[in-house]
């Protein structure tokens, strides 16, 4: 009967380990870092200039009190292209910045409609990908490998 | 009770190893929060230099505004903005999306304003309503900031494959003459005239190939020199 007991009470503990395990194992980014790959991996046709988190926020006219950090990769106004990650403080905040970057999409596709509409298909299949406290968002020449990098960025 | 032990210390262990990941910043900030601290104690903020200047305009604006390269300055600008529709379009993003670009200045006392634009009205084939408008759009800014120096930023040139496409009548040739334009109505309306197509042109009249990703809007390189342009040009205004 103590040798059963110790068996189940040994199991049980196993469990435990595997259960503590697998609630930690949340995918950690840096955006800096991630932005960097992005850069690496993702097609761009313009010439690209890196932003911290203010240059980020003030770029997409994203609230900064809603992001712990951010980096982005942006054009130079000769197309819509660019790329960001952000950190948010909280998942609820990064919900809002995920609501804030559709709205800067949303706002570029009716300015680039009469200005340049061989940019909008790129706005319109934009990738935006949010994770728990992460949010991702790419404007590149092709979103379809974008989508897959980012996916792979944040389910690796 | 051996088998206990051997149970507890492995959950402790998993347990450690599980709940051990953060997110990468606040592994990061723990270990520079000091040394921001002591930054922030010891340097003081950089200025914003140009926080009496604002940009008004079109797309040129964008580069200006995306690597910041009058630091501190207003840019209030859209996408294909002309001189018409600056008294109609707002800026597609900023905090302020509803009102029209001109309506930017008001409230607001800009010491410089410098204006972006011609770019957008080149295919225009009535030359006169241009010239006119332009000259509306400064009263509208004097309106607003009576005791402000107006600049017009005469239009770069574009790279001589952008200037063989020819869309819209963009052209070096046509740039140069709408250039001829906003000189005359910066004489006529006692604004300074900034000659952008000679500080960014190569010795071919053109803008280099590698200025800018479709021969026509300067990436940072290039917007730097514009930059660079203007701020002497606002020096010397200001000293006078």
């Amino acid at each position: 009967m103590r040798r059963i007991s110790k068996q189940i009470a040994a199991a049980c503990a196993a469990a435990l380990c595997l259960l503590a395990a697998g609630c930690g194992a949340k995918t950690a980014l840096d955006p800096a870092a991630a932005r960097d790959r992005l850069g690496e991996e993702l097609s761009f046709t313009d010439q690209m200039t890196d932003m911290d988190t203010a240059g980020a926020c003030r770029f997409y006219s994203v609230d900064p009190s809603l992001a712990a950090d951010g980096a982005a990769y942006v054009g130079s106004g000769a197309t819509a292209e660019s790329a960001a990650v952000f950190e948010a403080v909280d998942a609820a905040a990064a919900g809002e910045i995920a609501a804030q970057l559709q709205a800067f999409t949303d706002s570029w596709i009716a300015g680039y409609s009469d200005y340049k509409p061989e940019e909008v298909p790129k706005l319109e299949s934009a990738v935006l990908e949010q994770d728990g406290v992460y949010v991702v968002f790419c404007v590149t020449a092709d979103n379809t490998a974008a989508k897959s990098a980012v996916r792979s960025l944040l389910h690796p | 009770m051996k088998a206990r032990t051997i149970a507890v210390g492995l959950l402790a262990a998993a347990c450690l190893t599980g709940c051990g990941r953060q997110p990468a910043s606040a592994q990061q900030n723990g270990g520079t929060d000091q040394a921001a601290q002591a930054a922030q104690t010891t340097q003081p903020a950089p200025q914003a230099a140009y926080a009496d200047t604002a940009l008004v305009g079109n797309s040129y604006i964008e580069s200006f505004f995306t690597y910041d390269a009058l630091p501190g300055a207003a840019c209030f600008y859209r996408v294909g903005l002309n001189v018409n529709s600056v008294f109609e379009q707002p800026m597609l993003q900023g905090e302020d999306t509803q009102t029209p670009v001109i309506g930017l200045l008001e409230g607001r006392d800009f010491a410089n304003i410098v204006f972006f634009f011609g770019e957008n009205e080149l295919g225009w084939s009535n030359r006169q309503a241009f010239t006119e408008q332009y000259g509306r759009v400064i009263d509208a800014a004097r309106a607003a900031c009576p005791d402000a120096v107006i600049y017009l930023a005469a239009n770069p040139p574009v790279s001589a494959e952008a200037s063989a496409k020819n869309e819209d009548n963009t052209n070096n040739a046509s740039i140069r003459a709408c250039n001829a334009e906003i000189a005359q109505v910066a004489q006529e309306n006692g604004a300074v005239y900034v000659d952008s197509f000679a500080a960014l042109a190569g010795t071919d009249g053109c803008l280099p190939a590698d200025a800018a990703a479709d021969g026509i809007h300067p990436a940072k390189e290039y917007t730097a020199k514009w930059a660079d342009l203007l701020k002497r040009e606002i020096a010397e205004a200001q000293s006078k």
